[in-house]
């Protein structure tokens, strides 16, 4: 394990940037998200990390030893890819067993079946041990793509690096595997990197973020910072279960007026609010909008409403019911929207 | 209907691919005169089958036949394993990285190779024959192994390129991330995946080398006979012994045959699936 550091880091493919001056600081033992859409960059920040690809510009660090033009069986560093890329020629449990014997790893053979077992108890793939990757399911495959990585941990990996490698589970896997893996990342205090476009994982699990948007870091920071500090409006509207809410604020609008009574920044032109930030009622007060769609999911309820500025994506308590077309007030929770300034850059609010 | 119809195409087909090898097969067995009589299709009720054949295998063309047969065994077994490994190393040169010279790139390059075998062989046999005299090659071992491993190379090279580049090469990755060199990346991910086609590869180099006349024909003439060449020479004499040829016929289908079902083995066709997603 060891710290990883990713200096001025660019990556073009012909001309295409994919990666712009990337600089950031993973700790060790750091569980590290990079959170993005596709086609962000995160696979290639992945990539460049494991020296499966080489920056175009930049260096990539581990600990205090540059790492450029060093090859990734020189690099120690454990990865499941996206698109799994196993062994097909050999069984599963051949799969879990190549990288513990690589030359120059001497793992003894008890070592290496009591890792795999443990891997493979943790994955659920025990039972699919001396099968073949082509007699496996996508999300067989995809758990065996993680387990051939989780299974070096503690070997003296750098780093472990994980390309959205719980994508392809059904929900339940995925909401277990996430605690499990969190899990097993602390017991083993490895470096991890980890790339996920999904909100609800990547905050889940990290103990920091980055988000990478069209190649370029726009923050990073804990889950909490990002959340409650998103830097600019494109942050902000990548976060959230459902999103944060972002309206314009036109001069002239109700909302507008609203908002500055509340103590909006002068210079704010979109406002954020969170889901859970805003209540609705029949009566008076508040920003007048009309009921879209309402979504009831068990206890809550997601409330779709026109509003002026937009539409807002409201939780509530599914007690109340609300029917498309209906005239609402939206009560926003002022004291704790976010602002942005005409440029989209974070200038003030969000207190929690 | 449509039953009926696929039955007797099947029979057709069958019969193109069947009746030639009964043919020799029994020729094999029969006299001169039976040959040039008949037409005669059943043994022991048209024509009384005779050991005439094998017994001159046997005797006095023994030696003869052995040498043709231990070159042609030598050239083919030996010239094809080369093509393979040599046409890997350029296909998997041609399927991983991208080449560019001027105005020219990797589909060039491939062209070009495949085009060596565009030429009739009789083009370029009279230059090779030329240069084998100059260095001493002619009726050797050594220069027919080399020729037929010129000859086959192209065609190792197109159908490898062709498969190494379907092989995923985020599987290469893998094998770097796990700690593998260059070296043991192909040894033990790239060779075994590309099983199916190196197989393919050598079975088609075989038996080119296997029933090639004109080669061997004029660059060889005693040592390095191989089997088309001693079974011509074993009729030109006279007049052709359709017997003694479709006998030495009824034994050269052995070795090609051993070849293909060996290999038949490392053909899997679904080798990559299961691989990424």
């Amino acid at each position: 394990m060891s710290q990883v550091e990713l200096r001025s880091l660019t990556k073009h493919y012909g001309r295409q940037p994919a990666l712009d001056n990337v600089e950031v600081s993973i700790r060790d033992g750091e569980f590290f998200v990079i959170f993005g859409r596709p086609g962000a960059g995160k696979s290639t920040t992945l990539k460049v990390i494991a020296g499966i690809e080489d920056p175009t510009d930049g260096q990539v660090v581990f600990g205090d030893q540059p790492m450029n033009g060093i090859p990734p069986q020189r690099r120690n560093v454990a990865m499941a890819f996206e698109s799994y890329a196993l062994y097909p020629h050999i069984s599963v449990a051949a799969n879990l067993e190549f990288p513990l014997k690589a030359p120059g790893r001497s793992i003894g053979i008890d070592e290496r079946q009591r890792r795999i077992s443990e891997v493979a108890e943790l994955l659920e793939i025990t039972p699919l041990l001396n099968r073949r990757p082509s007699q496996l399911s996508g999300g067989q495959r995809q758990r065996v793509s993680l387990g051939r990585a989780l299974v070096r941990s503690g070997t003296g990996v750098s780093v472990t690096l994980l390309d959205e490698p719980i994508a392809h589970l059904d929900a339940r896997l995925r909401h277990w595997l996430r605690g499990e893996l969190r899990h097993y990342q602390q017991k083993a205090d490895t470096t991890t990197v980890y790339a996920s476009p999904d909100y609800v994982e990547a905050f889940a699990v990290a103990d920091r973020l980055m988000v990478l948007i069209d190649g370029r870091v726009r923050q990073v920071g804990t889950p909490l910072e990002i959340q409650t500090h998103p830097a600019d409006t494109d942050v902000a509207g990548m976060i959230g279960d459902p999103k944060m809410n972002l309206l314009g604020l036109d001069s002239s609008g109700e909302l507008a007026r609203q908002a500055r009574q509340h103590g909006a920044h002068p210079a704010a032109a979109t406002v954020g609010i969170w889901p859970t930030d805003a209540k609705l009622d029949r009566t008076q007060g508040g920003i007048p909008g009309t009921v879209y769609v309402v979504e009831p999911l068990g206890e809550d309820a997601i409330v779709r409403v026109d509003v002026p500025g937009g539409r807002m994506q409201i939780k509530t308590s599914s007690s109340q019911t609300y029917r498309p077309g209906e005239p609402i007030n939206v009560h926003p929770a002022w004291e704790r929207a976010h602002y942005f300034g005409g440029d989209g850059a974070r200038i003030g609010g969000g207190a929690l | 209907m449509d039953r009926i119809r696929r039955l007797a195409l099947l029979g057709v087909w069958g019969l193109f691919a069947i009746f030639p090898v009964y043919w020799m097969a029994i020729t094999a067995f029969k006299e001169q005169r039976d040959i040039y009589q008949g037409p005669f299709v059943v043994p022991g009720v048209d024509f009384q089958p005779t050991l005439q054949s094998w017994e001159y295998i046997a005797g006095t063309g023994r030696d003869q036949i052995l040498l043709g047969f231990g070159n042609s065994v030598l050239f083919a077994a030996v010239s094809s394993f080369l093509a393979v490994v040599i046409g890997a190393f350029a296909a998997y040169g041609l399927a991983r990285y991208k080449y560019r010279f001027g105005p020219f790139t990797n589909s060039d390059l491939s062209f070009l190779i495949v085009s060596q075998r565009i030429m009739p062989p009789i083009v370029a046999v009279i230059a090779l024959f030329a240069m084998f005299r100059f260095v001493g090659l002619l009726d050797t071992h050594f220069g027919m192994i080399l020729v037929y491993t010129w000859f086959n190379l192209p065609l190792t090279v197109f159908i490898l390129t062709d498969f190494m580049s379907r092989i995923p090469v985020e599987i290469e990755h893998a094998a770097a991330i796990d700690g593998y060199g260059k070296f043991d990346q192909i040894r033990k991910v790239m060779l075994p995946l590309a099983m199916p086609g190196m197989a393919a590869a050598y079975l088609l180099s075989f038996f080119f080398v296997w029933n090639d006349f004109l080669l061997a024909l004029m660059l060889t003439f005693r040592d390095a006979q191989t089997l088309p060449i001693v079974i011509t020479a074993l009729s030109a004499q006279m007049e052709p012994r359709w017997w003694l040829i479709s006998a030495i016929g009824l034994l050269a289908i052995i070795p090609p045959a051993l070849a293909a079902i060996v290999l038949d083995r490392f053909m899997e066709r679904q080798v990559l699936r299961g691989g990424i997603r």
